[in-house]
Parts: structure tokens; sequence; C-alpha cells
């Protein structure tokens, strides 16, 4: 978990948000993001406050955020690439910390799942797809519907198409 | 601002296989197009769920168990075996399997798993409950089973479904295709706490299927006619033992039929399914010590060997401790399914955890004499049996049917009432 003690001789990197603000975080904190850490790895260029690296699809807000998570995070060790033990955890294992982080707006949530995505930190992603998961949970159609806000696309004859399709899934 | 729809359908997919169910899932895909086709574009969302509902140790149970239903009649020797083989010594092998299963069989595996978990629910709550009452332990009424514990009950339940599937005859087979000589594909590769693990939850499977059956079977008149014995407890029930072959999902499905008709409908159907009978599989397992060697006589190598027979995923010693103190002076015919020990079974002895038994001291209780011992029927009330079975049999001769009590014939249907209703 977080761990600043050494923060000060920690090498530093620059990040232009789209909304051009300029946030400067340790490097093994954005390091998180398997998309920073390759780009800093290929290139001899160091990222500066006058060469940020640009982060075109997250405002300040949703990268502020990120980063909180990444900060928490810096210490964790890397994950398991194994998809049969990553299949298995189950979705309600999001710790407590993770759960109060997630604790946000739906705005703010799908934000953080885009930029998570955007910026390949898949730890904070699955997190954020358990957190949705979870909402999703026993409700009907209609009531994940109403809790996002979407509207019903579907004609009731693809409706029924889609129960047919999808009667293996019964409980009967 | 985003909303859920505006996320990439690899996203979403990825949303979906955290779903805590198939049917969570089926309500996800009529939510909305996007999420229908996200779940189209991917690959593996169903596989992924039931691999997280079905807790990882349990997974090749539950594959086998699919594996065995699918074997096509006659078994073959061979194929039954190498299915145990890999269960028993390669079963992330199984595992592995689950990635390509088709849906249908995805969906009964998780259907089969629901069940799995509420018998298992079930069965530790009533004899957490036997156990509190009753004896003179300091069990407490509250149960919270350990994730060991929740294993073993689990795991039990699907073997006895494992050994349904496979040695369940054809439909009309009068016997069954488990014999003797098949212990050691099955049975002689556990050690015997762990049968008698098996032993505990046939019994609880079966007073359920003796309970839930009861009202049909002790008063349709068709029944009667056929002699169907709703007393006797065991392998010589054989009718009972008929209807439990038919796996865990059927007997699932009678505690839970709605009403007699539902009920009789369903053991109707059962009765022409293929026969298996557990109790007397079990029973055969060991052969009789010449010597009468009692357990407590054995050495530490020979107890030794048989711990090491024990399932790698299940190393506490509850179950071993528990069945040692109930068999300590007894010879090896006498280690599994012995009928003194009806009351140990309902208690679930062999399944709960070395930590559950030593705070609430069970050993002593599972040591000490047996509690509730003998039939629990009279023989008065086979006498009453018989004759039902007689008054029942003359009705249906006559051409009555439907339900007998006895004094009481208004509900016997005679064959110009039902022309009359069919009219």
């Amino acid at each position: 978990m977080a761990d600043t003690a050494a923060a000060g001789q920690l090498e530093k990197v620059w990040l232009a948000s789209n909304d051009s603000a300029l946030i400067e975080v340790d490097r093994d904190v954005i390091e998180r993001s398997v998309l920073i850490k390759n780009l800093l790895g290929d290139t001899e260029a160091k990222s500066t406050k006058e060469t940020p690296i640009p982060i075109p699809n997250v405002n300040e807000a949703v990268l502020r955020k990120v980063l909180e998570w990444c900060e928490w995070h810096r210490n964790d060790p890397p994950q398991a690439q194994d998809e049969e033990s990553d299949a298995r955890k189950k979705s309600t294992d999001i710790d407590d910390w993770d759960q109060k982080f997630m604790q946000v707006d739906q705005e703010m949530l799908f934000e953080i799942i885009l930029a998570s995505n955007y910026l390949d930190i898949k730890p904070l992603l699955d997190v954020g797809c358990k957190t949705v998961a979870n909402m999703i949970k026993g409700k009907s159609p209609e009531e994940i519907r109403k809790t996002f806000n979407i509207t019903n696309d579907f004609t009731p004859e693809e409706e029924e198409q889609i129960r047919r399709e999808n009667e293996w899934a019964e409980d009967r | 601002m985003p909303t859920i729809t505006d996320l990439p359908c690899e996203v979403v997919a990825s949303i979906l296989r955290n779903l805590d169910s198939l049917q969570s899932l089926l309500r996800s895909l009529l939510v909305c197009r996007h999420f229908y086709s996200s779940m189209k574009e991917s690959s593996g969302v169903e596989a992924t769920i039931v691999q997280q509902q079905i807790t990882p140790a349990l997974l090749p149970y539950s594959v086998a168990v699919m594996e065995a239903s699918r074997l096509p009649y006659p078994r073959i020797e061979d194929s039954v075996r190498n299915l145990l083989d890999t269960l028993f010594h390669e079963p992330a092998q199984l595992t592995s399997r689950v990635r390509t299963m088709p849906r249908r069989l995805i969906g009964i595996m998780a259907r089969t798993h629901d069940v799995v978990h509420r018998l298992a629910t079930d069965f530790a709550t009533d004899s957490w409950a036997r156990l509190s009452q009753a004896d003179a332990s300091s069990a407490s009424k509250s149960l919270s089973l350990s994730p060991a514990e929740y294993f073993r009950f689990c795991r039990a339940l699907y073997q006895v479904e494992l050994f349904y599937s496979l040695f369940r005859g054809e439909p009309g087979d009068s016997t069954g295709t488990f014999e003797e000589s098949m212990n050691p594909w099955f049975f002689s590769r556990q050690p015997p706490w762990e049968n008698e693990q098996l032993g505990c939850v046939q019994e609880f499977l079966e007073a359920k299927l003796a309970e839930a059956s009861l009202d049909v079977v002790a008063h349709e008149v068709e029944f009667g006619e056929f002699s169907i014995d709703y007393l006797t407890v065991g392998g010589d029930n054989h009718w009972r033992q008929l209807w439990l072959a038919q796996g865990i999902g059927f007997t699932y499905q009678l505690m839970n039929a709605s009403s007699y008709d539902v009920k009789q409908a369903l053991l109707t159907s059962g009765s022409d399914g293929g026969r298996a009978n557990l109790p007397e599989a079990l029973a055969g397992v060991f052969e009789a010590d010449p010597e009468d060697v009692i357990l407590e006589d054995y050495s530490e190598e020979e107890i030794q060997s048989l711990v090491l027979l024990g399932d790698d995923t299940d190393t506490d010693m509850g179950p071993y401790e528990s069945w040692r103190a109930a068999h300590y002076d007894l010879p090896r015919a006498d280690w599994l399914m012995l009928s003194d020990d009806a009351w140990l079974r309902e208690r679930a002895y062999v399944l709960w955890d070395l930590e559950r038994i030593q705070t609430h001291h069970l050993l002593e209780l599972f040591g000490g004499s047996p509690q509730s011992p003998g039939p629990v029927y009279h023989d008065e009330d086979l006498e009453e049996m018989q004759e039902s079975f007689d008054e029942r049999s003359n009705i249906w001769q006559r051409g009555g049917s439907g339900y007998w009590s006895k004094g009481d014939y208004s509900m016997i249907v005679w064959p110009s009432q039902s022309e009359e209703k069919s009219a």
C-alpha cells in the first residue's frame, strides 16, 4: 500500500490532462498505467513541465482521482496474468479502501472506468467493473434501466427472441 | 457526461463477467442492444460467471458430474474409469474444459451447483440444529460454516450426484451398473471418513425424499397397488433408492413441488428411471476382516496410509478424528454406514472442522453411546402399511384410482366418474 517515505528521491513525471492542467507525479505511481509505463520505457526524452505527457482522453478531476488510486496502490505486487486465477476472483472481492474510493456519482464512476481502460490500469478497471456489476446484481431489466437511465431500444419481438436464445441460462 | 452505454463493448463484457449468476446475465442482456451486443462480441462471459459461482476446489467435481451425465449408455468401463482418474489425479484438466463447454451445459452446471449449494446449506443447518438441541454439547444455535466445511458439504453432495450419474442403469435396468469390483475406481480412493460423508448426505437426501413423497406414496391408490414401501429406511427400500438415483435435482424438485399432483407426476416419471443403490454400494466397500482387528489396534503406519488417501484440498483433521472416535473399537467391516451410527450421520459428524469439534467438545459426544437407536417405525406401522397396500390394490383392481385414506373413500375416482370427467 501507499508508502511515501522515499518519495522525495523518486523520478517525477509531468502529465497534461485534456483540459490543460499540468500534474506532477512520481514515476512509479503513474507506472501503474501500462500505457504510460511503455511510453516512458520507449522514449529517451524525459517528461518535464515543458514537455508533459498528454492524456487527451482524461480531464483533470478524473486524472487526479485515478492518480489517487495509483498512489494508494503504488506498491501492490504486479497482477498475475493467469487468466484462470483472474476469472475466479469473486466480484464481491473489492477491498474496503477501493469500495470507498468507488463511492462516487455515476458520471465519475464511468469516467474512471474509461480512463483506466485508456491508460491500461487493469486492476482499477476490474474494481470499476465489479462495482458496476454489483449495482446490476439481483435487478430486473427494468430496474437496471432505471438505475443507469437507459432507454429500452428492443422491440417486444426482439426481447422474446433474446429470451428464447438464452433459455439455457434460465432458472428452471 | 458518460453513461454506461458509452462504455466500449469489451468493458461492458467485463462488467457482465463479474455478475453472480447466469440469471443476472440473462436479465442484463434484456436491458438494451448495447449490453446484448457486448455479450455477443465477447467469448466466455458465461464460463467466467460459472467459474466465479462455483469455488475453484469444487469446479472439477462439477465438471465431472456434467461429463458423467453425458457418457453414452451402456456405460463403457474405460470411459467411467478415465473420468474418475482425471478427477482424482488431474482435476485441473477438468476445470480447463469449462472454457470450451457449450452454453447449454454451462447452464446445467450452474443449476446443479445452485441445488448443491442449497442442499448443503440445509443439511448443515439441520444437523447443527440437532447438535445444539438434543445433545449434551455446548454447541450454539447459530451456524456459520467455515470455507472448508462449506467445501466438504458441497463436495459430498457432488460425489453423491457423481455416483448416480455414473452408475445409474439405463431406464428399465433392474440392477444399476455399480459392482463391488468398481470400489477401487470410486470409494477405495478416499479414506473411510470421506465415504462416510457420502453416507451422511445420502441419508439426509433420503429423509428429505421420504418426507416430500410420504403423502403420495402412502395414499395414492396406484402406489399401493405396487406395494411401494414408505417406512423402510436405507438400501432395502428399492423404490426410494430408485427415486434418489434420479439425482439431487430430482429430489430437490420433489422437496419443492407445490402440490400433491405435481409430486405424484414427478414420482411417476421417476419410476421409469435407471436404478442405483448408494447405501448398498457403501455398505460393500469394506470386506470383512477374518482377524476382526479393531481400529484401535491398527498401527500408526496403517492409519497414516488411510489419511494419505484424503483430498489434498481438505487437510483438516476434524472428519478423521470424529470418525475415529466413533469407530475406535470396531473392525473394518463396521467402518462405514453402520446402522447404529445413523444418529451420527444425521448430525453430519464427519463434516465439521476440528476447531468446531474441539470448541464444542463434540468428540466426547461422537465417541459416546448411541442416541435414539433403532428403527423409526414399529411393527404396527408395518402392519398398517401392508393393510393399506391390500386395500389400495383391491380398489385398483376394481378400476379405482386417486387418493385413498383409511376409512375414507371420498376421493377415490371410479371409472364412471373418470368417463364423466373426460366427457
